[in-house]
C-alpha cells in the first residue's frame, strides 16, 4: 500500500500543497505547469463524469486507476480539492477516511487556524508538512519502504 | 473583519459538522441556525420571516452571547451595531459555498429591542471557476 504523492487545490486552482513520498517518474515540466495541468484535467473530468453519468448522484468523480497508480480525489464543499496517488491496491473507503481526515485534522487545525497561511497561497508552514506526514505515515494504510 | 473569520470558519465548520451541499436555500438556513451557531456559539437562532421567492429570511437571536455582558456607551448607542461581525461572518461563509448573501442587522438588543435579528438575502449562487488556458 504505497503512497505517491498529495497535491491541494483551492477552490480557484491555485496550488496550496504538494507533498511526495514514492515517485520514480517525474514529468518534464515544472511544479506551476503540472499543477495548471493536473488542476484542469480534474475539472474537465468531473465535468464529463456529471454530464455523462446514467443516474442522477451527488457525487461525481472520486478516481481514476491505471495498471501503475490510482489517483484519488477528495473536494470538500467549500470546493478544496485534495489529490492523492496511491498504488492500486489499496482499498478506496479507507482512502477516502485518510483523505477525509488530512481535511479536517490536518488542513483544518494547522492551515486554516493559522494566521500565517494567506488563503490562495502556497502553504510554506513547516508545521503543515510535518503534521501532514506524520499523519500520513501513521496511518495503517501507509507501508514504509 | 467577520468576512475574514468567516471564510476560515467555514472549513472548520464543515469538517466538523461533517454536513454536505445544502439542496437549497432554505435547508441552508436551517443548517446555519441548528448546526452552525450551535457549533460556534453555543446558540440555536429561530429562522423566520421567509420572503416569499425564499430567497430571504431572518434569524431571530433572543441571547446573543457576543452581546451578554455588555453594555453600550450614550455617544455610540444610535449608531454602533455591536454584533455586525456576526454579518461578515455569515456572508464569508456562504461565499465559500457558492452564495452571494447581503446581510444586515434588522435589530440589536444592545440598542434596547427586545432580541436581535439579522436579515440575510441572496443575490446569487455563484458557478466553479472555469481554469484559464493560457498555451
Amino acid at each position: 500500500m504505497t503512497i505517491h504523492n498529495l497535491y491541494i487545490f483551492d477552490r480557484h486552482g491555485n496550488l496550496l500543497f504538494y507533498h511526495e513520498w514514492v515517485r520514480r517518474k517525474h514529468t518534464s515540466m515544472s511544479k506551476e505547469e503540472e499543477a495548471k495541468l493536473l488542476y484542469g484535467m480534474i475539472f474537465s473530468l468531473k465535468s464529463f463524469v456529471n454530464r455523462l453519468s446514467p443516474t442522477v448522484s451527488k457525487e461525481g468523480f472520486l478516481s481514476y486507476k491505471t495498471s501503475a497508480y490510482r489517483l484519488n480525489f477528495f473536494e470538500t464543499v467549500s470546493k478544496l480539492k485534495l489529490i492523492l496517488n496511491t498504488d492500486t491496491e489499496t482499498s478506496q473507503s479507507e482512502i477516502r477516511e485518510l483523505l477525509s481526515g488530512i481535511y479536517r485534522d490536518i488542513y483544518v487545525e494547522y492551515a486554516v487556524k493559522s494566521p500565517m497561511v494567506v488563503p490562495g497561497e502556497m502553504i510554506t508552514s513547516n508545521l503543515f508538512r510535518t503534521k501532514l506526514v506524520q499523519y500520513v505515515q501513521s496511518s495503517h494504510i501507509y507501508k514504509a519502504n | 473583519m467577520g468576512y475574514n473569520i468567516g471564510i476560515r470558519l467555514i472549513e472548520d465548520f464543515l469538517a466538523r459538522s461533517g454536513v454536505g451541499r445544502c439542496s437549497d436555500f432554505r435547508e441552508t438556513a436551517e443548517v446555519i441556525s441548528k448546526v452552525g451557531f450551535k457549533m460556534f456559539l453555543g446558540v440555536s437562532p429561530t429562522v423566520a420571516k421567509w420572503s416569499p421567492d425564499s430567497k430571504e429570511f431572518s434569524l431571530l437571536i433572543d441571547e446573543n452571547p457576543l452581546a451578554e455582558f455588555v453594555e453600550l456607551p450614550d455617544n455610540v448607542r444610535g449608531d454602533l451595531f455591536y454584533s455586525n461581525i456576526l454579518c461578515g461572518v455569515i456572508r464569508g461563509a456562504l461565499e465559500m459555498v457558492q452564495m452571494q448573501v447581503e446581510t444586515s442587522f434588522v435589530t440589536c438588543s444592545l440598542k434596547g429591542d427586545e432580541r436581535t435579528e439579522i436579515r440575510v438575502r441572496l443575490m446569487k449562487f455563484l458557478d466553479e471557476e472555469v481554469p484559464v488556458e493560457d498555451d
